[in-house]
């Protein structure tokens, strides 16, 4: 692990349901502005890191740091509040509320206005309103979703909910931001978009963890990924190494008879 | 599965020109209406009040709270008490009502607002009971037991007694506006925006940066206070409180309002307000029917109408341009 570097790091998180150990002493280290996969076959755990990472559960050992600092116990909204933002595999939109709506939720955490200043409309809740509203409107318009924004999100199709979920986590402007299963669901041409888009964001200067099946997107994308299964790493390295690791074929194949993950 | 009706879109200038039309039937209406529909509307304003209040619990946050009645006693009696014990004026309790029962509100809500769905709902139904079975039992001699307690001073403003049937109507509506104006700031607001988020995906909304267990607290503190103003308003025209006025049956038909008006539309809930008061009224010629008829329309509404009768339409309020 490069320690120093790595904005976003887990050391030894465990995390267990009854007997079940989904996570398992598990460390990544996320660099600055990379773009870091974590791969693995159905079940491995992922997803239960990125609800350990962002607060959802709480991990029975082990830490998770953010630019140094430590984020165990603290609440969701407030691992928020400090730059970590995600997206849901299935997406978990606010469904009865219009595309604007949703990605206007990612700037709810940088408002301070509270039930007064919002009841009699004091100035500086003006403003704030008109801030949030650009900003929600900016990253709409950024995933090409400006024409949905009156719509009602359980309206629009699937693959302009993938991004709409995107939106929504960028708006918060994070430093890192966790996207569980970004492409899973897409026709190929919505991949593609999706896929360039990712493939942008490191330049904006975000970090950004990757949970993925699709091959063809992880190793395109990464500039290192791990590998887990049962809630354990079972490798780390570059696309190219993990490509040609005997220990991460037999992962997905039970035994080495070539690389066969399906895209 | 809900099924999709056509919205209708109805311009703006004939919306404004709606909203001024019902002001005006509201204003006129005890000036040509006989003395008994008069005080119909004033407990078609009381149901509006509890109603608007609880829509911001129910309705905005969706949380299912079975028990608002609880909050309308409570500011009753803080009325009643005060001003029969004490001898404070009955209109300076009016926030003083709001204040205890958002307490109240407060301190019951804190333990049990993690709770979802029907969990809540039986815990919320259960505070109802409790705070009727309080008062029935008259501790401290405080509350009068069964009997309640009578006397209470009309209230009074600006040297004029508020005693008329159009006294208390304009009492209460002025109120409502009061309140439904305060409501929608909110609903258009970061505040709001961060209720419906809750409403829609609570695990989602506490991922985006929303401080769920404020943000429910806070709208049970708002909705408590509302219903603690329609108690103080309550006790005032009746001079008298007992605990048979707060039934679980009022709780009943506050959460019918909402829902017959249209979850989180605030013309919605005053609608379905005034539909559960204007209903049993209307159809007293078939008296011993009305509360199957009663049950029928609601049966049809929702069956017919899922999203309420007067629903917010959402997709009309940001008039944004081209960027």
């Amino acid at each position: 692990m490069k320690d120093g570097e790595a904005i976003l790091e887990t050391k030894g998180i465990t995390k267990r349901f009854r007997g079940l150990v989904a996570v398992d002493r598990f460390d990544i280290g996320v660099r600055e502005k990379t773009i870091h996969s974590l791969i693995g076959p159905n079940g491995a755990g992922k997803t239960t890191v990125f609800n350990v990472i962002t607060g959802i559960y709480r991990p029975e050992e082990g830490q998770v740091l953010f630019e140094g600092q430590l984020l165990n116990g603290l609440k969701p909204h407030q691992i928020l509040a400090r730059g970590i933002a995600r997206t849901f595999q299935n997406p978990r939109l606010f469904r009865n509320m219009t595309c604007l709506e949703n990605v206007m939720a990612g700037a709810h955490a940088h408002g301070r206005a509270g039930m007064w200043s919002s009841i009699f409309r004091i100035p500086h809740q003006r403003r704030e309103e008109r801030e949030i509203l650009e900003r929600a409107e900016f990253w709409l318009e950024k995933v090409g979703l400006w024409r949905f924004r009156n719509e009602l999100a359980r309206n629009i199709p699937y693959g302009a909910q993938k991004l709409l979920e995107l939106a929504r986590a960028l708006a918060s402007r994070p430093k890192v931001l966790l996207l569980d299963e970004p492409t899973c669901g897409l026709n190929e041409s919505e991949k593609e978009t999706m896929m360039n888009f990712i493939g942008s964001l490191p330049q904006m200067g975000l970090t950004i963890l990757l949970v993925e099946h699709n091959m063809n997107v992880v190793m395109g994308l990464s500039d290192l990924i791990t590998v887990m299964n049962y809630g354990k790493k079972i490798a780390e390295g570059t696309p190219e190494e993990i490509y040609n690791n005997p220990v991460v074929i037999e992962a997905y194949l039970g035994r080495s008879e070539g690389y066969a993950v399906a895209s | 599965m809900r099924r999709k009706f056509p919205t209708l879109t109805i311009p703006r200038p004939a919306r404004l020109a709606f909203l001024f039309a019902s002001l005006a039937f509201l204003v006129s209406f005890p000036f040509w209406a006989s003395r008994y529909w008069v005080d119909v509307g004033f407990y078609v304003g009381i149901y509006a009040l509890l109603g608007l209040g609880l829509n911001v619990i129910l309705g905005e946050v969706g949380l299912f709270n079975l028990g608002h009645a609880a909050f309308w006693a409570i500011g009753a009696y803080t009325t009643a008490i005060l001003n029969v014990r004490f001898g404070v004026p009955t209109l300076a309790l009016l926030p003083v009502s709001a204040l205890v029962a958002a307490g109240c509100a407060w301190l019951v809500s804190s333990p049990i607002i993690h709770l979802r769905g029907d969990y809540l709902c039986i815990v919320t139904i259960a505070l109802g009971e409790i705070v009727r079975l309080v008062l029935i039992n008259n501790p401290g001699g405080f509350t009068g037991g069964p009997n309640g307690i009578v006397g209470i001073a009309r209230p009074f403003i600006f040297g004029h007694t508020i005693r008329t049937p159009i006294d208390f109507y304009f009492l209460i509506w002025v109120l409502v506006a009061l309140c439904a104006f305060g409501l929608r700031q909110l609903q258009r607001s970061r505040i709001g925006r961060a209720w419906n988020y809750i409403r829609e995906d609570e695990i989602a909304a506490a991922a985006m940066g929303v401080d769920v267990r404020a943000l429910k607290l806070l709208a049970f503190v708002i909705g408590a206070s509302l219903a603690g103003m329609a108690g103080n308003v309550f006790a005032a025209k009746m001079r008298m409180v007992s605990p048979d006025s707060f039934t679980f049956m009022e709780s009943c038909l506050m959460f019918v309002a909402v829902l017959l008006g249209g979850m989180g539309s605030i013309p919605g809930t005053i609608f379905g307000a005034a539909l559960v008061v204007l209903f049993p009224e209307i159809f007293r010629p078939v008296a011993q029917y009305r509360m199957l008829f009663f049950g029928l329309a609601l049966a049809a509404t929702m069956y017919f109408r899922p999203g309420g009768l007067w629903p917010r339409r959402r997709t009309m309020e940001f008039a944004t341009k081209e960027p």
